[in-house]
């Protein structure tokens, strides 16, 4: 989005763009962005008042073309994230999740641990504690666990190779994120002074990081036997043509859609974490999240299940 | 790496086993345990392989990209090496914990790959000068239970066999500007030779013998290991002795030798278990870890 934006404020570039028509995704997305300038020139206090003045003259123009402009956009092939006839890129329906595999006791030596595929998104949580708190003890809560998320990345995750596995900006935030659901969901009264370590691992992106990350922890944790007061699960939902798309892949999320992440614990309906950064109308917000509750509670569904299938082979293996 | 601690009762029933050729597992002193190999399990990488041997579990990706060739060596491409040892293995890799160990991981795969024989560089080369293949060889480390050199050296064997590299084609225009054209055919594509790179034999000396593929509690018991790595003719392409205890000349000869023994008796199923695995083609179930 970086090199849009930076296409966007050299004006005489984009006009070249326009009319030699390179590079058509890059035209039709600078179109797009202008006239949503145009629209907000109207107001005043614009928060880009620099391109107002390039942008009023060419929204003139654009109001015109704009019929061209959504015909365009359908009929390109990487932006038509909904067809007419209702289908996403991938075949699936709106409402439709993508294939949710997952085992649980992937490893020996953790105390906990599960590995989660998403369609393509695959992850591996595992889960040490309850144990001492390590480090400082200045940390320990006095009435509760503390509970300590590490979210990485393999270098190899996503289509460019990433320099670092985990500590960047992005991969701190969600460590945050992901301690705020797990909090919200695990007994931690139970276990006073004591500290839960959930490390999660992205194997291979293709988005809906965060929720695959949720569903595959949720797992570890119980598979670990830590108690809960439900299963925490979470889903991403976009929102196209005024129509909720459940479990977004990566040409979606990428696609400029608003999208949604929601975690839940489904038997209460409660929300344990909700995140949106992008711009939607509030009427459409509850249309929204009523779809990512539906989506969540589909995937505790399949968690369900893989959590009895999983205790009736262990079960089994016991001879109890 | 789960902390072991051994006692002293543990260690002499241990160091008795080996002495008379038995470990407490069961092996002799020149086995390995058992390991599981399965390539192509992460698809946005050109190739990737996961190794496990016993506990330890190692996820190799190897991820191929057009760079600028080295000025020493214009006409060859070159192999990048990070070992990521992640939270998962163990809490205490948790933030930069596992830097250090990560570190000295991918220097020994450096020095092991430091040759002319192991990969056919030249093969990397797109245009000499200007371009060419540089392969990222991304470790991840999923969990430790001992000898990671060798599971690793392993793993990364069968990720590069597994490595798919696009074809290029060179056009150039009137003015003489090189233009790079990637196949759009994802079978129209390139394979390294791997016949010749190494594998990694660590041999742990424990008493007066040295075992093969040591467990954590027998590398408890061991006061030093030494590193061979050996191609499939027996060749030692790099050496390396680790841990705080010595060695005398005498037993570093005898190790060696066992070293290219096994080294050379651990390449040969290897690939004959990769080609197999290459061979069935589509039909071929992918379990990844969900097995």
């Amino acid at each position: 989005m970086n090199s849009v934006a930076a296409l966007c404020l050299n004006i005489p570039d984009i006009k070249r763009c326009i009319q030699t028509e390179e590079d058509r995704t890059v035209t039709v997305r600078t179109l797009l962005l202008l006239s949503l300038w145009s629209c907000r020139s109207s107001s005043p206090g614009g928060a880009f008042g620099y391109v107002h003045s390039a942008a009023d003259t060419w929204g003139v123009a654009l109001a015109v073309r704009l019929p061209f402009i959504r015909s365009l956009r359908k009929n390109m092939a990487g932006l038509e994230l909904l067809s007419d006839q209702g289908y996403r890129l991938d075949g699936r329906k709106a409402a439709e999740l993508r294939k949710v595999q997952a085992r649980m006791g992937v490893f020996a030596q953790a105390d906990g641990s599960a590995y989660l595929e998403q369609g393509n998104t695959k992850a591996l949580a595992v889960v040490y504690g309850p144990h001492e708190i390590r480090g400082s003890r200045s940390r320990a809560l006095h009435d509760r666990a503390v509970i300590n998320c590490q979210y990485s990345m393999a270098t190899f995750s996503t289509a460019e190779r990433k320099r670092r596995p985990h500590g960047d900006r992005k991969s701190t935030e969600m460590s945050l994120h992901l301690k705020q659901t797990f909090e919200a969901a695990v007994m931690t009264q139970l276990y006073p002074r004591s500290q839960i370590d959930i490390y999660v691992k992205i194997l291979q992106s293709d988005g809906g990081n965060y929720s695959v990350c949720v569903n595959a922890a949720t797992l570890a944790v119980i598979d670990a036997g830590i108690p809960m007061r439900d299963y925490v699960c979470a889903c991403t939902v976009g929102f196209v043509d005024e129509t909720p798309l459940a479990d977004l892949c990566y040409a979606e999320e990428s696609g400029g859609v608003s999208s949604l992440a929601l975690a839940l614990l489904p038997r209460g309906g409660q929300i344990a974490l909700l995140q949106m950064d992008a711009r939607l109308h509030q009427d459409h917000l509850e249309a929204l999240i009523e779809a990512a509750m539906t989506a969540c509670k589909g995937v505790s569904k399949v968690l369900d299940e893989v959590v009895r299938q999983h205790l009736q082979e262990v079960s089994s293996l016991t001879g109890e | 790496m789960a902390t072991v601690k051994v006692s002293e009762a543990e260690k002499v029933y241990i160091l008795h086993g080996i002495r008379d050729d038995l470990r407490v597992d069961g092996r002799g002193c020149e086995d390995y345990r058992h390991m599981e190999i399965e390539t192509d399990v992460v698809s946005n990488t050109d190739g990737s392989a996961k190794v496990s041997l016993g506990h330890t579990a190692v996820l190799v990706g190897v991820k191929a990209d057009i760079g600028k060739p080295r000025p020493m060596v214009p006409d060859e491409g070159y192999l990048e090496f990070f070992v990521d040892c992640s939270a998962n293995a163990t809490p205490e890799f948790e933030g930069r914990g596992g830097d250090e160990l990560g570190t000295e991981l991918s220097n020994t795969l450096y020095k092991v790959f430091d040759n002319k024989h192991s990969v056919d560089l030249k093969s990397l080369c797109i245009s000499a000068g200007e371009h060419c293949w540089v392969l990222y060889v991304d470790v991840l480390l999923l969990q430790c239970d001992g000898n990671l050199y060798d599971a690793i050296s392993v793993a990364v064997k069968a990720a590069l066999f597994n490595t798919k590299i696009p074809r290029v084609h060179i056009s150039a225009d009137e003015e003489g500007t090189k233009e790079i054209e990637l196949s759009d055919d994802p079978y129209d594509c390139m394979r390294l030779n791997v016949e010749n790179v190494p594998c990694v034999v660590t041999l742990c000396k424990v008493g007066h013998r040295h075992v093969v593929d040591a467990t954590l509690q027998e590398k408890a018991c061991s006061v030093a290991s030494l590193i061979i790595s050996v191609t499939h003719k027996g060749t030692v392409t790099c050496m390396r002795k680790t841990g705080g205890g010595s060695l005398d000349p005498e037993s570093i000869f005898e190790m060696t030798e066992a070293g290219k023994r096994v080294g050379k008796a651990l390449h040969a199923p290897l690939m004959t278990l990769l080609q197999e695995e290459e061979s069935l083609g589509k039909k071929r179930l992918k379990v990844g870890f969900l097995g």
